[in-house]
């Protein structure tokens, strides 16, 4: 076979990855849209993690579907799913796992915590105390955890959402901007629309009572979760080989280095991105293109992105705090301003 | 009073006499003295209540005992100021009135400091003058700290955030964009400055269509919808980001309806045209 041959039997694969990829990002958003009205950029975000290999950081109030949400994700895509409420007594070994002494055999026996999952679900993570906080980001940058003597592979994919209610501070130990920066997403989330929540509040209605032996419970949304999943863990495979094909032209990674540059000479934030932004930005573009359809990466996947992934990694100085201003201001003021101010990789300005 | 007590208390004077006249030196100012065991004619006597509070000699009886008919007394006493001092002149009986049979117990203070020694200045509170010393420094420290903190607050913020705009506003987008279209044009726009005329282009057709505050992600969907605008960044899209499409975009008439819009308008500065001469090759 020749080399063009070759070429094109593998462009055709990758096509067909592509197209069955695109079918089985749909299905998992249909089936997510049967229980969870609206919340489509939330959607895309998780999936945009999935098929990354990256973790996310919900900031939203209690009540906005986050569980409901990641659930919904899991079952769909056949994951095991954990949820870990974060209070201010948990230990790391409530999240990792212990060893217990066997009565029976008096040897000692390792239980797994339930970080040993696909899917996990740390509600309030700063309601932990740091010494916890760093045991899950520490396993979620390593992806093993140690147990005793041993160490344990965590299973794959493993992907956390972890959300933080952005308005009640008291109780609680905010994340530092090093274990921030562990985080490729941080999603605002946002109440529904009246129209959304008018959806949400009649489906709720007709939710009815579920039996459970003699008596009767009212239904959740849970209850309504289709078990059977749109997709395997082959498919979910191919999605993150999908991504790996999307291309990346050398332009939009001198939009990516300039705009990340940029925040780091802005004299309103204390401290820029760091490179790691800079690597999520391309990555998250790249499935973000894939979950629109595209063979190749954007602008409008920057701009769409540049929040989520660049805000937890810049703060403001008090000189910038004191003008009223916030992160999404500077940000959105660097972002319109390295259009007015052209400059090549060399950097030398027009 | 018995002829034994008299001898008794001229032999205890006596003694303390020879004791003060001998190599021992007076005490000194504020230094607590005793005397033990004298006699002293008559009922049962006491210390004079303390009227003075400046009083320069302060006399206070440790203990009594009965001696026959007089009364022993062990005293206890320290005067802050040097001279000499007769206890019987604090003393009285324990009805108030004054003895007159008690002989005279005479002690000597001295003082420590040299001779012309000027004396502390009394702890006595003083008038704090109206405008001066601690009150003049303090006043002038918070006016200071208030200056201070308003300067902090304000003063040199918005000369910088000029500055910073300024520094933006150097050129207009038109006057930027107008060599990186023309290098553009003729495919001889470098590989690194792609992504400034990207850039550029946005920047122009945000303030052609006056779109300004519009985040960038609203201000990119907005400008997909515009008749001019859209085709144009799309092609853009199409010619720097999708993979080998570069030789399928006609760039020259991509761009062409841009560079008329900045045709029509006022000719470059010099400013803008120097830095970018190597564009038009």
């Amino acid at each position: 076979m020749t080399d063009s041959a070759t070429h094109e039997t593998s462009k055709r694969r990758n096509e067909m990855n592509f197209d069955e990829t695109h079918a089985f990002i749909d299905r998992i958003r249909s089936r997510i849209a049967e229980v969870v009205v609206g919340q489509e950029v939330v959607v895309e975000r998780l999936l945009i993690a999935l098929f990354t290999g990256g973790h996310v950081l919900l900031q939203g109030v209690p009540g906005l579907a986050k569980t409901l949400l990641v659930s919904a994700m899991a079952k769909s895509v056949h994951l095991e799913f954990s949820r870990i409420q974060f209070t201010v007594d948990l230990l790391p070994s409530d999240i990792v796992g212990s060893e217990i002494l066997d009565q029976k055999s008096n040897d000692f026996r390792v239980h797994q915590g339930p970080i040993f999952t696909n899917l996990l679900l740390a509600d309030e993570i700063n309601r932990a105390a740091p010494k916890v906080q760093s045991a899950l980001l520490e396993a979620m940058q390593e992806h093993k955890v140690t147990i005793g003597n041993e160490t344990f592979a965590l299973p794959a994919p493993f992907l956390v959402i972890a959300t933080q209610n952005p308005v009640e501070q008291s109780g609680t130990f905010e994340l530092p901007e090093a274990q921030l920066d562990r985080f490729m997403l941080c999603h605002r989330l946002t109440y529904p629309t009246p129209e959304e929540e008018r959806e949400v509040l009649m489906r709720n209605a007709r939710l009815g009572i579920r039996r459970e032996g003699s008596g009767a419970v009212a239904r959740t949304e849970f209850d309504v979760l289709e078990h059977s999943p749109v997709g395997t863990g082959g498919d979910l495979i191919a999605a993150m080989e999908a991504v790996q094909d999307i291309h990346v032209s050398e332009t939009f990674a001198d939009h990516v280095v300039e705009i990340v540059n940029q925040t780091r000479q802005d004299d309103r934030l204390d401290f820029g991105c760091s490179p790691r932004a800079g690597i999520a930005l391309i990555k998250s573009a790249r499935a973000r293109a894939l979950i629109q359809g595209r063979h190749y990466v954007v602008p409008d996947d920057l701009f769409a992105l540049a929040e989520d992934v660049m805000l937890h990694r810049i703060r403001l100085n008090y000189e910038a705090l004191a003008d009223g201003l916030t992160g999404t201001d500077v940000l959105q003021q660097i972002m319109a301003g390295v259009g007015r101010k052209v400059a090549g990789r060399n950097g030398q300005t027009v | 009073m018995s002829r034994i007590s008299l001898i008794l208390v001229c032999a205890i004077m006596g003694s303390c006499a020879s004791h003060v006249d001998a190599e021992t030196p007076p005490p000194t100012v504020g230094m607590p003295e005793r005397i033990e065991q004298v006699v002293l004619p008559g009922p049962e006597l006491q210390v004079r209540p303390l009227e003075d509070r400046h009083a320069p000699f302060v006399l206070r009886i440790v203990a009594v005992y009965p001696h026959g008919t007089d009364h022993r007394y062990d005293f206890e006493y320290y005067a802050l100021e040097p001279g000499e001092y007769n206890l019987s002149d604090y003393l009285q009986r324990t009805d108030g009135t004054t003895p007159d049979d008690l002989p005279e117990i005479i002690v000597e203070y001295q003082s420590i400091l040299p001779e012309g020694q000027v004396f502390p200045t009394s702890l006595g509170p003083t008038k704090i003058r109206r405008f001066g010393g601690y009150r003049m420094w303090a006043a002038i420290a918070t006016i200071v700290w208030v200056a201070g903190l308003f300067a902090l607050m304000f003063v040199g913020r918005k000369p910088k955030l000029e500055k910073r705009e300024a520094k933006q506003e150097t050129l207009s987008p038109a006057d930027r964009l107008r060599p990186l279209i023309r290098a553009a044009r003729r495919r001889t726009l470098p590989a690194e400055e792609r992504a400034s005329l990207e850039r550029a282009v946005m920047a122009f057709w945000r303030d052609e269509l006056d779109l300004g505050n519009l985040p960038p992600a609203e201000l990119s969907q907005q400008l997909k919808t515009h008749p001019d605008a859209g085709p144009m960044l799309r092609g853009l899209e199409m010619w720097l980001h999708a993979p080998g499409s570069d030789p399928s975009v006609d760039l020259d008439e991509l761009l062409r309806p841009i560079e008329d819009r900045l045709d029509a308008q006022p000719q470059p500065t010099a400013a803008s045209q120097s830095p970018r001469d190597d564009l038009r090759t």
